[in-house]
C-alpha cells in the first residue's frame, strides 16, 4: 500500500508561505488488499511489473470504493501575536498591541472528507511464460479536505481537492524461472483545487514592496515573518485555485524472484514525477488597504484579482523491497518495506500571473512567485499481511503497517496531518467461479495523535488527529488468454484452477489449502520454467 | 477510435466531475463585493467600522514637476512657501537697464530712454538747461568752475556719482510700488482667529511665493502684479521666468498614520474614507531631520528672461516745493500723489538720496578772492544758493528734492514728450532674481516649520485617500494617548474633510445644518463636542460604548439613528443605522 502522499497537498496548500499538506490523504488502496509487490494480480502493473509474469491468463480487475476520513486539529498558539485588527509591521510590537487572548488552545477544527476510490487494471500475457503486458488506471494520490473557512487553521488551508490518476502501461519479461523483470511508464493527469486564507504578511513580494520607495517602510513581512506580524486581518486575503491540471510522466521497474515454491521476493523502484499544475486563481483583495487607501503610493488592486496559477512540485521516488512466504498450506504472509524520498519535496514553486497583480510603483510585476520550503525527510513505510484460505472459495487477509512521518515539526500543519501512522486492515476474496471473484477490503489508517510545539512561526503548533477508512470492492475476471490457452493445449490437466498459487493468488482463494503443486504434476513442456506459485504477496 | 487528445479530455472531465462532487459542500470562500443602495425611511442596516493605523516613519513622498503640475492649481496656490525679497531682482533690473548696450538702448521707447538717462544722471552729465537749476550754468561760468562741481558739492558727492544711487531707486520702488500692490501686501492662508479673513501680511518689498509659482515658473507674474484694485501694477510683462528645471522634485518625509479614517456615508450607509494626514499636519514632519523636505531641480540662478516693468507719471507737471513747511518734506504737491506715480517716486528717491548728508556750505570765489557764490545744504535737505556781487540769479531756497524733481521731470520729457506721455516701461532681459536657490529652500523649510498648516491641504492631496462622502468616521483612542482619550470615538466631518475635485474644490457643499451627534431625534441634546482627542480639536466627536443611541442629520437633512452594537474586536465598532426621516 503506498504511503500517504502529503507532498501533493503540501504543494497546493502551501501556495504561499504556509504549509498546506495532506499527509495521509493519498489513496489508501491501489488495487485490492490482496495486491502488492509480490502479489499475483493485474494490479502488479502498478505494484511491481516484474510480477506480471506470474499471471498465466488475461486478468481484468476493477474496483470502486469510498474513502472516509476524520481529521482534526486543535491549534495551540505558543507565540505572541498582535491583535488581528492591528497593523504593526515590524517588531518589536508595542506591548499594548499584543493580543493576550490569542494564545493557547484555539479550539478543535474537524473535517470529514469523503472521496471515491477507483482503479482498473488489465494484464495480458502476450507470450506464454515470457511476456506479459499490463495496463491500468489508478489514483495513488488523492486528497480531500474541507475545513471551516474561518477556523484557526484558515491560514494553512480551508479546502483542497487533489487527485492524480496514473494511467500505466507496463510490460514484464520472465528471464528465468526464478527471475522476472518488468517496467512501466505512467502518464499522470492531476487536478488540483484549493482555498485558503493567504496571509500577505508572509509574502515576500508585499514586504519588499512596502520596504522600497515610495512607501519605504522597513518591515518584517515575508517568508520569515515572525509570528507577531502574521495573521493580521487586513492582510488575510482569501484565495482559490481552481481547475488546475497537471501533467507528468513517471516510470517504475520491478524485479520478481521466485527462488523456492514458498518464497517470493520483489524489488521495485518507482520514479517520481515533476508535476506542473496550471489553473486559475481568484484572490480576494477587497479591503480598502489594498484597493484604495495607499493608491497614491502605488498600492492598488482591484477587489478581486483573477488570473493563472501554476504550481510545481515533485512526486517522490520510492524503492520497495517485498517478500512473501507460504508458512502453512493455508496460511501465507507477505510484506514490504519502502523507502520514500520525500526529501525530494523540499520546496514548492508557485506562480500567480495576472496583469492586475502588477503594482509597478512598488516594483511588483504581474507574476508573483513563491518558493515554499518544505524540508521533508525520507520515510519508511512497512506493511505486513497474513492471508488465510478459509474455504475453497474464501480467502481472508489481515494487514498491519506503519508509516514514518515525512513532515518535520517545523513545517507540519493542518493540510499535512502527518505523523507516525498505523495501518490496520482486512480483506476477503470470494471466488464465484474460476473466472470471477469478488474482493472486499476494509482498511483504517490511524495517526498516533501528534502534538507539535516546534512549528516554524507558530503556524502549525497543536495537536493533530487523523483517521482514514477505506472500503473497496473489486471484481476480478480472468480470461483464457493466449498463454493460458497454449498451456491448456499442452497440459492434460484442466485449466482451472489455473494456478496452485498460495493464499495471495486471488485467482484461487482455496489455494493455501492446496498449495502444493500437484496440479502441475503433469508439467507442460514449460513446466520446469514455471516457478511454483508465489507465496503470500499482498499489498 | 479515440485520439489521445480525446482521451485526455475525457480524463479531465472525469477528474473535474469527481472534484466538483467532492467540493460541492465547500463554502465559497471569496465573496463578491456589492454596492448598497440608498437607505429608505425606516430601513436599518448594520455597518462595521475599522480603525487601522499604518504608522509610517520617514514616509518619503517625491513629487515630480509633472505630478505637481497635475494637481489642482487652487491647492498649489495655497501652499505658501516664502516671501521672496524683490530687492535683488529690482536692483539687478535697474543695473541691467543702466548697463544696456547702445543698440538695445536705441530700441527703448523715448520715455524709457529718458528714464534710463535719469538713472544714469550724475552732476557731470546732468543737463540743467530748461530747469530751475539752469542758472547754475551761468553762475559757474562767472566764477570759472564747472557746473558739475557746484552740483556735486551741493549734493556732497563726486561729480560722476549718480544723483540717485540705484539702491535707493530700488528701495523706493519696492516701498512705493511693490509694497503697495495688493497682491504683494497679503497672501492667502488658513482662516483662524488671528486671520479671520484668511489674509496674512507679506513683508514689505517681498513677493509671496507659492508652490504654484515655483512649479509654473511664475507664469502668472504679470497677471498677479499687474493692475489690481486701482494699483497700476509694476510688472507689465514677464517671460521665461526660470526657477525650476524639468527635473524639479519635491520630497518630504513624514511620520504619520498613512491610512484614512473609515466612516459612513449615511445616504446609503456605505463605507467611506476620510484622509487623516491633514489632521496630523502639525506632527507629521520631523524637523530634526535635515532631510524632512528636499527641493531639487531648482535652477542654480533663478532668472527672468524678459521682464518689463513700468511706472506711470502724473498727467501734469508737478512743481517742486517752495516752502520749508510742512516739514520735513516741504510743500510740493508731489507728496500728495499716489506712492507709485513717477513724480512721487522721484521726490522720494531724491529725498532718500540725501538723507544723512551732513549740513555744509560751499563757497566759491572770483579770481579776485571775493566770494561770489555759496551753496548750502542743511541737514534737513534745505538748499540755499546765494550769489554776491551781482553774479547771476540763483534759484530760490528749496529742498534739494524739490530741485531734483523739476530737473527730472524736464529731462523725462526730452525729445518733445508731453506731460502724461512719459509713462515709463522698461524692458530688460536675462535679469537674475538674485536669491540663491539654497536660500530659497532654507526659507521655505523655515516657513513650513513655523507654519505646517500651510501644507495641510497639499499633504492631504498627496495621500489622496479620501473617498466617498463620509458624514462621520471612527477613531479609536489608542493606548499611547491620555487615558481620557481612550475608547471608541465617532468624529463628525468638517469642511476640511470633504473630498476635492480635480480643480481642488470640494466635491460637495458642507450642507450640514446641525453637525455633530445628538441624544434626541429633535437634535436638541448635543452629545458631541470638540474636545481634544488624538490631537484633534476641530471635529465634533463623541465617545461611544455598546448600547449608546445617537442621532445625526446628514447633509441632505435626513435624520439617522445610530445604535452602537456589541464591539466585534478591539479596533472595530459595529453600528446599527436607521433612517428616521
Amino acid at each position: 500500500m503506498p504511503r500517504a502522499l502529503p507532498v501533493l497537498l503540501a504543494a497546493c496548500g502551501t501556495s504561499w508561505a504556509s504549509t498546506a499538506l495532506a499527509s495521509g490523504f493519498d489513496a489508501p488502496t491501489i488495487g485490492s488488499a490482496q495486491s502488492g509487490p509480490v502479489a499475483r494480480d493485474a494490479a502488479a502493473t502498478w505494484w511491481n511489473p516484474g510480477r506480471l509474469t506470474a499471471l498465466e491468463s488475461t486478468e481484468f480487475q476493477v474496483g470502486l470504493g469510498v474513502i472516509v476520513g476524520a481529521a482534526s486539529f486543535n491549534r495551540d498558539i505558543r507565540s505572541e501575536h498582535q491583535y488581528e485588527d492591528n497593523l504593526d509591521f515590524a517588531t518589536p510590537v508595542a506591548t499594548g498591541d499584543l493580543d493576550p487572548n490569542k494564545f493557547g488552545k484555539q479550539g478543535k477544527v474537524r473535517t470529514i472528507p469523503v472521496g471515491p476510490a477507483f482503479d482498473a487494471y488489465l494484464a495480458i500475457p502476450a507470450i506464454r511464460d515470457r511476456l506479459v503486458f499490463g495496463l491500468g488506471v489508478g489514483i495513488p494520490y488523492v486528497a480531500v479536505l474541507d475545513y471551516p473557512t474561518q477556523g484557526p487553521q484558515r491560514f494553512a488551508g480551508q479546502s483542497i481537492l487533489l487527485a492524480t490518476p496514473h494511467t500505466t502501461l507496463a510490460a514484464a519479461v520472465k528471464l528465468h524461472r526464478v527471475v522476472s523483470i518488468g517496467a512501466g511508464v505512467s502518464y499522470v493527469l492531476g487536478t488540483l483545487s484549493l482555498s485558503k486564507v493567504q496571509d500577505f504578511g508572509e509574502v515576500d513580494t508585499l514586504g519588499q514592496g512596502l520596504a522600497q520607495p515610495p512607501i519605504g517602510q522597513a518591515n518584517d513581512f515575508g517568508a520569515n515573518a515572525p509570528p507577531e506580524v502574521r495573521e493580521l486581518e487586513v492582510l488575510a486575503r482569501p484565495v482559490e485555485i481552481t481547475q488546475a491540471f497537471g501533467h507528468g510522466v513517471s516510470f517504475h521497474a520491478g524485479l520478481s524472484l521466485q527462488p523456492t515454491a514458498k518464497l517470493a521476493l520483489g524489488l521495485v523502484y518507482h520514479h517520481g514525477a515533476r508535476m506542473t499544475f496550471r489553473g486559475k486563481f481568484r484572490l480576494d483583495m477587497d479591503d480598502d488597504f489594498f484597493t484604495q487607501d495607499l493608491a497614491a503610493q502605488g498600492l492598488q488592486y482591484p477587489a478581486t484579482v483573477t488570473g493563472k496559477a501554476r504550481v510545481q512540485l515533485r512526486l517522490p521516488k520510492r524503492i520497495t523491497l517485498a517478500a512473501g512466504y507460504q508458512v502453512a498450506p493455508k496460511v501465507a504472509i507477505d510484506g514490504f518495506a519502502s523507502y520514500v524520498t520525500y526529501q525530494d519535496f523540499d520546496q514548492i514553486s508557485i506562480r500567480f500571473s495576472a496583469p492586475e497583480l502588477a503594482q509597478p510603483t512598488l516594483g511588483i510585476g504581474e507574476n508573483v512567485d513563491q518558493v515554499l520550503v518544505r524540508n521533508w525527510k525520507g520515510t519508511v513505510n512497512t506493511e505486513i499481511n497474513a492471508r488465510i484460505s478459509a474455504t475453497k472459495k474464501l480467502l481472508v487477509s489481515v494487514t498491519a503497517g506503519y508509516n514514518s512521518p515525512a513532515s518535520p515539526d517545523s513545517t507540519l500543519d493542518v493540510f499535512s496531518p502527518d505523523g507516525h501512522r498505523l495501518i490496520l486492515g482486512t480483506g476477503m476474496v470470494y471466488r464465484f467461479t474460476d473466472r470471477a471473484a469478488l474482493l472486499a477490503d476494509l482498511e483504517g489508517q490511524f495517526l498516533i495523535p501528534r502534538t507539535n510545539t516546534d512549528s516554524d512561526f507558530d503556524l502549525g503548533n497543536g495537536t493533530y488527529n487523523l483517521f482514514i477508512g477505506a472500503f473497496t470492492l473489486h471484481g476480478q475476471f480472468r480470461f483464457a488468454g493466449r498463454g493460458a490457452k497454449a498451456k491448456a493445449k499442452a497440459n492434460t490437466t484442466p485449466p482451472e484452477p489455473p494456478s496452485p498459487a498460495p493464499a495471495t493468488d486471488t485467482s484461487d482463494p482455496a489455494s493455501p489449502l492446496e498449495s502444493a503443486p500437484p496440479k502441475a504434476a503433469t508439467p507442460s513442456p514449460d513446466a520446469p520454467k514455471t516457478p511454483p506459485p508465489p507465496p503470500a504477496p499482498g499489498p | 477510435m479515440r485520439t489521445p487528445t480525446t482521451t485526455i479530455t475525457l480524463l479531465r472531465i472525469a477528474v473535474l466531475l469527481a472534484g466538483s462532487t467532492l467540493l460541492a459542500c465547500s463554502d465559497d470562500s471569496i465573496s463578491t463585493p456589492t454596492v448598497p443602495g440608498e437607505l429608505a425611511n425606516g430601513e436599518a442596516r448594520e455597518v462595521d467600522l475599522r480603525y487601522l493605523r499604518f504608522d509610517v516613519e520617514g514616509f518619503s513622498k517625491t513629487n515630480s514637476l509633472e505630478v505637481l503640475r497635475a494637481m489642482p492649481r487652487r491647492v498649489l496656490q495655497d501652499v505658501w512657501l516664502l516671501d521672496l525679497d524683490a530687492r535683488p531682482l529690482m536692483v539687478n533690473a535697474l543695473e541691467a537697464l543702466r548697463d544696456l548696450p547702445d543698440e538695445d538702448v536705441a530700441a527703448l521707447t523715448p520715455a524709457a530712454q529718458n528714464m534710463r538717462r535719469l538713472v544714469l544722471m550724475t552732476p557731470d552729465n546732468a543737463e540743467l538747461e530748461g530747469t530751475n537749476l539752469e542758472e547754475l550754468i551761468a553762475i559757474s561760468g562767472a566764477i570759472g568752475i564747472p557746473p558739475a562741481k557746484c552740483l556735486a558739492g551741493l549734493l556732497d558727492r563726486g561729480v560722476t556719482d549718480p544723483f540717485i544711487p540705484i539702491e535707493i531707486v530700488a528701495d523706493v520702488m519696492l516701498s512705493n510700488v511693490v509694497a503697495t500692490h495688493p497682491n504683494a501686501q497679503f497672501r492667502r492662508g488658513k482662516v483662524d482667529a488671528e486671520h479671520p479673513d484668511g489674509r496674512y501680511p507679506v513683508a514689505p518689498g517681498h513677493i509671496p511665493l507659492t508652490l504654484a509659482d515655483v512649479i509654473t515658473n511664475f507664469e502668472d507674474m504679470a497677471e498677479r502684479f499687474g493692475p489690481v484694485e486701482g494699483h497700476p501694477g509694476f510688472v507689465l510683462e514677464a517671460r521665461g521666468v526660470s526657477v525650476v528645471e524639468q527635473e524639479f522634485a519635491m520630497t518630504s518625509k513624514v511620520n504619520a498614520n498613512a491610512l484614512p479614517f473609515k466612516g459612513i456615508d449615511l445616504t446609503n450607509v456605505d463605507g467611506a474614507s476620510v484622509n487623516s494626514v491633514g489632521g496630523q499636519i502639525e506632527t507629521v514632519h520631523d524637523f530634526s531631520d535635515p532631510d524632512w523636505m528636499q527641493l531639487t531641480g531648482l535652477v542654480p540662478e533663478p532668472s527672468v528672461e524678459f521682464l518689463s516693468f513700468g511706472v506711470i507719471e502724473n498727467d501734469a507737471f508737478v512743481n517742486g516745493g517752495t516752502s520749508r513747511e510742512p516739514t520735513p518734506n516741504g510743500n510740493s504737491t508731489a507728496w500728495d500723489l499716489p506712492p507709485w506715480e513717477f513724480e512721487r517716486l522721484l521726490i522720494e528717491m531724491a529725498k532718500a538720496s540725501v538723507e544723512g548728508s551732513p549740513a555744509h556750505c560751499d563757497e566759491y570765489e572770483l579770481g579776485t578772492g571775493v566770494a561770489a557764490f555759496t551753496g548750502c545744504l542743511e541737514a534737513d535737505g534745505w538748499v540755499t544758493l546765494e550769489t554776491f556781487n551781482g553774479v547771476g540769479s540763483p534759484p530760490p531756497p528749496a529742498y534739494i528734492w524739490d530741485l531734483e524733481l523739476e530737473l527730472a521731470q524736464v529731462r523725462l520729457h526730452d525729445g518733445g514728450l508731453g506731460e502724461g506721455e512719459a509713462d515709463v516701461a522698461m524692458s530688460i532681459q536675462n535679469v537674475a532674481v538674485g536669491v540663491p536657490p539654497e536660500e530659497m529652500i532654507e526659507q521655505v523649510k523655515k516657513n513650513v516649520e513655523a507654519n505646517p498648516e500651510a501644507l495641510r491641504e497639499f499633504a492631504s492631496l498627496l495621500t489622496d485617500s479620501t473617498s466617498g462622502n463620509a458624514d462621520f468616521y471612527y477613531v479609536r483612542g489608542i493606548e499611547s494617548l491620555p487615558t481620557d482619550e481612550h475608547g471608541d470615538w465617532l468624529f463628525f466631518v468638517t469642511e476640511a474633510d470633504l473630498a476635492l475635485d480635480d480643480q481642488g474644490d470640494p466635491v460637495r457643499d458642507y450642507g450640514y445644518s446641525a453637525p455633530g451627534f445628538f441624544g434626541d431625534p429633535e437634535l436638541g441634546n448635543k452629545l458631541s463636542d470638540t474636545r481634544r482627542v488624538d490631537g484633534d480639536e476641530e471635529h465634533e466627536k463623541v465617545r461611544i460604548v455598546p448600547g449608546d443611541v445617537l442621532y445625526v442629520e446628514d447633509d441632505d437633512g435626513k435624520l439617522m439613528r445610530i445604535d452602537v452594537l456589541e464591539k466585534p474586536s478591539r479596533s472595530h465598532v459595529s453600528l446599527g443605522i436607521t433612517r428616521m426621516r
